[in-house]
């Protein structure tokens, strides 16, 4: 038996990948160290404090 | 250990979440306050000592979080007490953010925090860096509770953290490092 996928299967399925491209746990991370590289260019002590601190917050991610 | 009932309630999700990344801010500047504080205690040591101390912290921090080195660290050895949840929602939110957000009131399991609370003592002697670290602490520690509401599939995500739990050890290893010697460099320039 084939299942016949319609397009609005397709474009469900498109929408989750996408979704769960932008919201893996590994998105934050690799954004606060994006944050660092533009703190180091614009040479923004205050930038690159709260990054490294955005850091360490999401590091405690699964703890209560 | 991620089913707080606080960003897991099921009506007004979104709003509650808010709350409770508002909490984690203002328990994030208020502990980043003391800090400041107490750094004030340290502007007579030498920079040259201040920075040795830093970059001993930051190998440590790094060396713990990759599980190389088992250091019982300082931390409230207990979870936030379910009698917190019996409140209003609201208030409950608002509290557990902020205790939270302090990092003080229940475990600690990565080392950089530890390596952020030291680089405030012994660094951050200007205000504006004080307030951006505890800003930043909590609203990266609201970062999981908002990504993790935004995949709309708590199980996928759960299980995702839990796959990425060494690369999130490396991040914060290499992060650590990375930043003290920043702020090392900067602090010597000014």
């Amino acid at each position: 038996m084939h299942k016949e996928f319609t397009e609005d299967d397709l474009d469900q399925g498109r929408h989750q990948r996408a979704r769960q491209r932008l919201t893996d746990p590994a998105a934050p991370p690799l954004l606060l160290a994006t944050c660092l590289v533009i703190a180091q260019v614009v040479s923004s002590d205050v930038l690159a404090w709260a990054t490294f601190a955005g850091l360490a917050g999401y590091s405690l991610s699964g703890s209560v | 250990v991620l089913a707080s009932p606080v960003w897991r309630a099921s009506n007004r999700q979104g709003f509650i979440l808010t709350l409770f990344a508002a909490g984690l801010v203002a328990g994030g500047l208020t502990t980043a306050t003391g800090a400041w504080l107490v750094s004030g205690l340290f502007q007579p040591v030498p920079l040259t000592v201040r920075s040795v101390a830093l970059f001993v912290l930051a190998v440590v921090a790094a060396l713990q979080d990759l599980g190389w080195i088992h250091l019982a660290l300082p931390q409230a050895s207990r979870q936030i007490p379910q009698t917190l949840f019996r409140r209003r929602l609201v208030s409950a939110a608002l509290q557990f953010g902020f205790e939270l957000g302090t990092g003080l009131r229940t475990y600690l399991p990565s080392a950089l925090p530890y390596l952020l609370l030291s680089a405030v003592i012994l660094f951050g002697q200007n205000p504006w860096l004080a307030a951006a670290a505890g800003a930043g602490f909590g609203l990266g520690r609201a970062m999981m509770p908002l990504v993790w509401y935004a995949s709309k599939s708590a199980e996928w995500w759960d299980k995702q953290l839990m796959l990425r739990t060494r690369y999130l050890a490396l991040t914060s290893a290499v992060a650590g490092i990375v930043c003290m010697a920043t702020v090392v460099a900067s602090a010597m320039v000014r």
